[in-house]
């Protein structure tokens, strides 16, 4: 019955990314967005990025999405839309998801302290809800401080909420229910273990191997020298560890808009900037930067390893979403995101203009 | 057209007129090619380190060994490549230098060599297509460099002229790779009127 449920979840997920193409994007910004793509190579180039894979959607369908360079330079093999990356913090909207869809459910109070599930963090006043807002830094609530150590003390308050691990819960509630096949949640089900096979059915493991076979090669690139390295920590919690394709990620910012994953009373919870105590937004809601741009709201996230990062923009006032993973931290080290503008990142910058 | 053709006319008459040993004025029209250009602005097109075309004037004073000019070039596709990412992309540059003209290598010689070297501004006017990374910048800057000057007529040399142009470093640009500042070899020819 679980899985007829999730199918038909999937299907329609499918069928709106499947969307007649006369529906979405005409004229102008049409033009725009397809210039767009056209940075994209020069913008990697110039970010030190060996392979790149990008995903384009208009409307919860996917109008562009493609591969440039390589995700493996020693095997000449080319990135692409289904290349499997680690997506490094973007792991946190699915965190955010997660604990949203428990608050909806009745089984959690984002308002109940921390310390009812961990004591990693210092302030005992903290609550989760400023936990997920990256406010419980010095006096809870009163500063915004992006910090991902910080945030992997909501790992064992998806654990309680959803009553298994978090990457079950990951796997049970988003990706089989988005039939995001080519995601796994956790780099380390590469390996056989008791736990792994405890956890998920021998099919599934046997496919996450497939998935993680494939992944991008990871890289460091220094003065133009790019150079084999290694992968990040492989396991899994609240702030980091998912592995993804851009068109895996497009299928949940489908869900997102579509309204799969939790209504939309409850997203626009979790899309509203966190008042600090002095009565300023933060930067970030709840698992979620949110900001302004000349293209309206702006919904992100980005991620960063020292040899991977990642982006999903979403700009829900025109309809559209960016997704971009990379093998090396061209997306994100040059530029300050943590401080809460997307538009330090050039990639950014470009579509939302071409967005205008 | 007239007003054009009188003032050609004009040039042409006072390079026949003998020249004064002691000072004199010089206007040095060139032309050539900004090589090996380096910046740290947003390179969407892939051509930063293509040559490109430049041309421009210099006008100056000169007493026996010793001169100042003002040097005013334009590389006009400073930032283009093959793409049309880049809709306009120049730099200017505007520099005050001194040149100092080294003794003939014998008397009845007509070649003659200089170095030069001054500062001024580069000015960076930069436009993509989605109008992201536009900017028009202007940058402290310093030049040196050297040429020949070959003596044609009384008032008039060719001159083959080589100089190294680079700014300081600027704000971060808008794409975030690096600060802003521009570099490149200038290689131009042209002739020198004299006054």
């Amino acid at each position: 019955m679980c899985r007829l449920w999730q199918g038909a979840v999937a299907s329609v997920i499918v069928v709106v990314l499947c969307a007649d193409p006369s529906a979405q994007l005409t004229g102008d910004r049409e033009q725009r967005i397809a210039l767009f793509t056209r940075y994209l190579e020069p913008l990697r180039i110039q970010a030190g990025i060996p392979g790149l894979s990008a995903a384009i959607t208009s409307d919860a369908r996917i109008i562009w999405e493609g591969g440039l360079g390589f995700a493996d330079m020693e095997a000449r093999s080319a990135a692409a839309a289904h290349t499997p990356y680690p997506v490094a913090s973007i792991t946190k909207t699915f965190t955010s998801t997660l604990l949203m869809q428990c608050v909806e459910e009745g089984r959690l109070n984002l308002d109940a302290p921390i310390r009812t599930f961990t004591t990693t963090v210092p302030d005992a006043n903290a609550t989760v809800r400023q936990v997920l807002a990256m406010a419980s830094d010095a006096v809870a609530g009163s500063t915004y401080r992006y910090d991902g150590d910080r945030f992997v003390a909501l790992t064992p308050v998806v654990e309680a909420c959803t009553g298994v691990s978090y990457r079950v819960a990951l796997a049970r509630q988003v990706l089989d229910r988005l039939g995001m096949a080519d995601s796994v949640p956790g780099h380390d089900l590469d390996a056989v273990t008791d736990a792994a096979s405890a956890a998920f059915e021998q099919t599934t493991l046997t496919r996450y191997r497939a998935v993680l076979a494939r992944i991008a090669k990871p890289y460091v690139v220094r003065n133009r020298r790019t150079m084999l390295s290694e992968y990040p920590p492989k396991g899994i919690n609240a702030s980091a560890g998912l592995v993804s394709t851009v068109r895996d990620l497009a299928r949940y910012d489908a869900a997102i808009d579509a309204h799969v994953l939790m209504s939309s009373s409850t997203q626009l919870i979790a899309w509203a900037p966190f008042r600090l105590a002095s009565g300023r937004e933060a930067p970030y809601a709840l698992g979620w930067f949110v900001q302004s741009t000349v293209s309206g709201r702006a919904v992100w996230h980005y991620g960063q390893w020292p040899t991977f990062s990642s982006l999903i923009l979403k700009l829900p006032d025109r309809g559209l979403t960016l997704i971009l993973l990379a093998n090396s931290d061209g997306l994100s080290s040059r530029f300050p995101l943590a401080a809460g503008d997307v538009a330090v990142s050039p990639f950014a910058r470009a579509f939302i203009q071409a967005a205008r | 057209m007239r007003s054009r053709l009188g003032a050609v006319w004009i040039c042409a008459l006072l390079t026949m007129v003998p020249s004064e040993a002691t000072a004199e004025w010089t206007v040095r029209p060139f032309f050539g090619a900004a090589v090996s250009p380096n910046h740290g602005f947003v390179d969407l097109e892939q051509a930063s380190s293509d040559s490109k075309l430049a041309w421009g004037v210099a006008a100056g004073w000169r007493r026996r060994a010793i001169g100042v000019e003002f040097d005013v070039s334009v590389v006009p596709g400073f930032f283009d490549g093959v793409d049309d990412l880049i809709i306009e992309g120049n730099v200017t540059t505007m520099m005050g230098n001194v040149t100092w003209q080294l003794p003939k290598p014998h008397e009845s010689s007509r070649l003659r060599a200089y170095i030069s070297g001054g500062a001024g501004i580069v000015h960076v006017r930069l436009e993509d297509a989605l109008d992201a990374f536009s900017s028009r910048t202007s940058l402290v800057a310093g030049n040196a460099g050297g040429g020949l000057l070959v003596r044609l007529r009384p008032r008039l040399d060719i001159n083959a002229d080589v100089r190294y142009f680079k700014s300081q470093y600027g704000d971060v640009d808008q794409a975030g790779f690096s600060e802003q500042f521009v570099s490149f070899t200038r290689l131009t020819g042209g002739v020198v009127l004299r006054f």
